[in-house]
């Protein structure tokens, strides 16, 4: 059995690193919650690349505009034929933002339309169990960005399975920061990226 | 006798032999060609002629009776039979009389052959008649003809006779549904399933003789009536569904499912009060309000109320009823009342439980009787004054959160857009509604400006304080300074020819005047006018938070986790899910499945039977998969009909509401982990 690696996507246009940490943070809580097997680091994995089908879960985000090149969309389709999940996140929180924007019509036209995931999705429930859905993040409680607190995740489902997570709630933002800051905060805020972990291999 | 008086007494017998000839004649030949017009399936004007032809017949030999008027050639007859009379007869019968020809004709007894002759002459044609008569009854085609012939009796046309031919050829439902629905009586020709509520008269009906029927519901046998010229069977909709199958002495079956719609009990909500609560006094009314709901029609509600008192294992109860209201067969409606508090004298522990229930009209099965959910408003004892939470009833309303700017413009343009459709006193209201976020977001925003110059914040909402209109940045810089009592412009570099105080809070304090301008247009009522202040407030607030939003950038370290030390060391422990197998197919889906493809085999031998069995099937799972029931209604009606183009189509639902077989793919790459 291999060890579980988190991959993040590199896309031609756009700020794809803009969530350095992230990566680090989310290995460190599936290795703190689970006994999941995962690498001590994370892979940076160009959707271009026929690379990306070694990995089930690929992690995306961004603050600028995302243009995919023909043989990034054709490898996403592919990767979801194959069971990937793909995990977008808007790090600009703003759907008014260039990323939102751009992001949800490349993804539109790779996936077909994300639709809002009800709360009762079993994402919420295939680890930690979040009741009132997707955990709200500072950041929206906070007015940054579009002022909006997202109340649902939304998302594309072949053969009942999640192939594509959209977020509009900036995960990018509230969870990069160092794992050794963990230790700082009473309520760990990562959790929920062990349920996207699970279901992804789970699914 | 003399000899003439026999002559003449033999024509009168040949006469009628003759007569008798010619009516088996036109007999035999009516019923062959009949037989011909039936097998062939001419049309009906055909029989008439078939009915000429036969008279035709029976006329054309009846002419012989022309050669009976000489008396001469019925003596001639007879001499041919009877050579030995040496035309002694026929003398006789020309009119000559004399003891000797008397005696000659008198001496050989001819009439006993001549009577002889006559019964053998009339034994071919009737045995022609009788074996043609005899097939024509014979011949499938034409028995249930001679059936509904016997059944409508002698005055019955042979046209209608062929009409009813096969006695579920047409089949008629009506359907009276109970007298407390209040509907119309349903007609369905050729049904494959008849829904009705429950207690409903159902008649099934049709042409021909009702001996050639049977009839069963569910196995037990039913009896059919004759009524005119058809039959008719009465059945009462079952509460469960049921087969009715119909069996014609032709060996032909025809199964109706009987598909019964219950009637569903009120469904009542109730609206006010809207949860429980506890008081320290119990005073004042309390408004009730609950919405009714009935799929066929409400008889009567009314607001039930439970007041018990006491403690411990001593309590007492007092129930009454309010606002009884008869609500005369509506399918909805709105039962309000108040109840005074006073009235009800409720003391210190007491708790006042009232719920509303509704009836429906239904005599057959009910009557179906709704509730609402419960509420219990309680009065707090003394003692307990520190340890409850004691609310006011009604809930004071909740104070929603205060909208984002974008929020009210999106509800200032779904304002807009109802807005032709809103009466003007209606439309100032909402658009009021807006203004007072409005103003609470303006409000939010001075709080910023000013607590940013070390200022108080504006005052708060609903205080006697007016409202500051708009605001020059000179004018802000002078309430900071009135509020520090220093020189807020005067302690800070200063730029060009703006502070940097100022520099910042400026897209704010654009905001809070576009703010201001939104507000009075919406105060007004005139949406339209307020929405491009509400973009300029929302482009400004953008401003100011890009204009403080940084960025770290810059390429930080990588990070290696350390996996053994942060192994399962978080509190929080979590439940994973287990990979999902395909689900397995239900015993029951398989057992469907199974069926359904014998049913499919079955179309080309036998569409009828195949049909017959996806009513069959149709009953079954009419308890527990409704769309499939519906689905196999309309694969047994497209295939009665031999509708070749529906056909598929319906073929292709029913499979899909059967579900199918998990699809197995080949050729997934599995998960490889570290490149």
């Amino acid at each position: 059995m291999s060890d579980f690696v988190f991959a993040t996507a590199q896309y031609d246009s756009g700020d794809w690193d803009s969530a350095p940490l992230v990566p680090a943070n989310i290995i460190d809580t599936i290795a703190r919650y689970t006994a999941i097997d995962v690498a001590p680091s994370g892979v940076i994995v160009p959707l271009a690349s026929p690379s990306l089908f070694r990995y089930p879960l690929i992690y995306m985000t961004g603050h600028l505009p995302v243009r995919f090149s023909s043989t990034e969309r054709t490898n996403l389709q592919r990767y979801a034929e194959r069971g990937g999940l793909l995990f977008v996140d808007d790090h600009n929180h703003d759907i008014d933002g260039t990323f939102h924007k751009t992001a949800t019509e490349e993804l539109t036209r790779t996936y077909g339309a994300p639709k809002p995931l009800p709360n009762t999705h079993p994402l919420y429930r295939t680890f930690f169990v979040f009741d009132e859905g997707p955990p709200t993040t500072s950041h929206e409680l906070n007015g940054w960005g579009d002022d909006l607190v997202h109340k649902t995740l939304s998302g594309v489902e072949r053969d009942g399975r999640l192939v594509l997570l959209y977020s509009n709630k900036d995960y990018s933002s509230e969870w990069n920061y160092h794992p050794e800051n963990k230790r700082f905060l009473s309520v760990d805020n990562t959790k929920f990226a062990v349920n996207i972990v699970v279901y992804a291999l789970t699914r | 006798m003399t000899a003439h008086a026999r002559l003449l007494q033999l024509r009168r017998s040949l006469a009628v032999v003759l007569s008798i000839r010619a009516l088996l004649a036109g007999i035999a030949m009516a019923m062959s060609l009949f037989a011909v017009v039936r097998v062939f399936g001419l049309p009906s004007w055909s029989i008439a002629l078939v009915v000429l032809l036969g008279l035709g017949a029976s006329a054309l030999l009846a002419a012989k009776l022309r050669a009976l008027r000489s008396l001469s050639r019925v003596a001639l007859w007879v001499e041919e039979r009877t050579p030995s009379l040496r035309y002694a007869l026929v003398t006789i019968a020309d009119g000559v009389q004399s003891p000797t020809l008397e005696e000659q004709a008198l001496g050989t007894p001819w009439w006993t052959e001549a009577q002889r002759a006559m019964l053998r002459s009339l034994i071919v044609p009737a045995l022609a008649a009788a074996s043609i008569v005899l097939l024509a009854l014979w011949l499938p085609a034409v028995r249930g003809g001679a059936g509904g012939e016997r059944t409508t009796g002698a005055s019955k046309s042979a046209a209608d006779a062929a009409k009813v031919a096969d006695v579920l050829a047409v089949v008629h439902v009506a359907v009276i549904p109970p007298s407390y629905a209040a509907q119309p009586t349903a007609n369905v020709d050729d049904p494959t399933s008849v829904e009705a509520l429950v207690g409903s008269t159902i008649t099934v009906s049709g042409k021909g003789d009702a001996s050639r029927l049977t009839a069963s519901a569910d196995s037990a046998p039913r009896s059919i009536a004759q009524l005119g010229s058809g039959w008719s069977l009465a059945l009462t909709m079952p509460a469960r569904p049921a087969i009715v199958r119909l069996h014609s002495d032709a060996g032909r079956d025809r199964l109706i499912v009987l598909a019964p719609i219950i009637d569903a009990a009120p469904a009542i909500t109730l609206l006010m009060p809207a949860h429980d609560t506890i008081v320290r006094r119990a005073m004042g009314s309390l408004a009730l309000r609950a919405q009714l709901r009935d799929d066929i029609g409400l008889r009567d509600a009314a607001f039930e109320l439970v007041v018990s008192s006491g403690s411990g294992e001593n309590f007492t109860f007092r129930t009454t009823t309010v606002a009884h209201a008869l609500l005369g067969g509506r399918t909805d409606g709105l039962l309000e009342a108040r109840v005074s508090l006073d009235s009800l004298a409720l003391q210190p522990g007491d708790i006042l439980q009232l719920r509303a229930v509704a009836r429906d009209g239904n005599n057959v099965t009910g009557p179906g009787v709704g509730s609402s959910e419960t509420r219990a408003l309680r009065v707090a004892r003394a003692d307990e004054y520190d340890s409850v939470s004691v609310d006011a009833a009604p809930p004071a309303e909740a104070e929603g959160q205060i909208l984002s700017q974008r929020m009210l413009i999106d509800l200032t343009v779904a304002l807009m857009k109802r807005q032709a459709s809103l009466a003007r006193p209606l439309l100032v209201q909402e658009s009021q509604r807006i203004a007072a976020d409005q103003r609470k977001l303006r409000k939010r925003v001075g709080d910023v400006i000013f607590q940013r110059l070390g200022a108080e914040p504006l005052s708060e909402e609903g205080t006697d304080a007016p409202e500051p209109g708009k605001l020059t940045p000179e004018e802000v810089l002078k309430r900071a300074d009135a509020a520090t009592g220093a020189g807020a412009g005067s302690v800070m570099d200063v730029e060009g020819d703006e502070t940097p105080i100022l520099a910042i809070n400026k897209p704010l304090l654009e905001a809070f005047n576009a703010m201001w301008d939104a507000g009075r247009a919406l105060e007004v009522g005139e949406p339209a006018k307020a929405l491009p202040p509400m973009r300029i407030a929302l482009a400004a607030i953008q401003r100011a938070r890009q204009a403080e939003r940084i960025y770290l950038r810059g390429k930080p370290s990588t990070v290696i986790v350390d996996i053994a030390k942060a192994r399962l060391a978080g509190k929080d422990k979590g439940v994973a899910s287990i990979r999902e197998r395909r689900p397995v197919i239900d015993p029951v889906v398989r057992r469907r499945s199974a069926t359904f493809e014998r049913v499919t085999a079955l179309i080309a031998r036998d569409p009828d039977a195949a049909a017959d069995s996806l009513l069959v099937m149709r009953v079954d799972a009419l308890g527990d998969a409704p769309q499939l029931a519906a689905a196999l209604d309309e694969a047994a009606r497209a295939l009665r009909k031999r509708d070749n183009v529906a056909i598929p189509l319906v073929w292709a639902r029913v499979r899909r509401a059967l579900g199918g077989a998990p699809e197995q793919r080949a050729g997934v790459t599995p998960w490889l982990g570290t490149p």
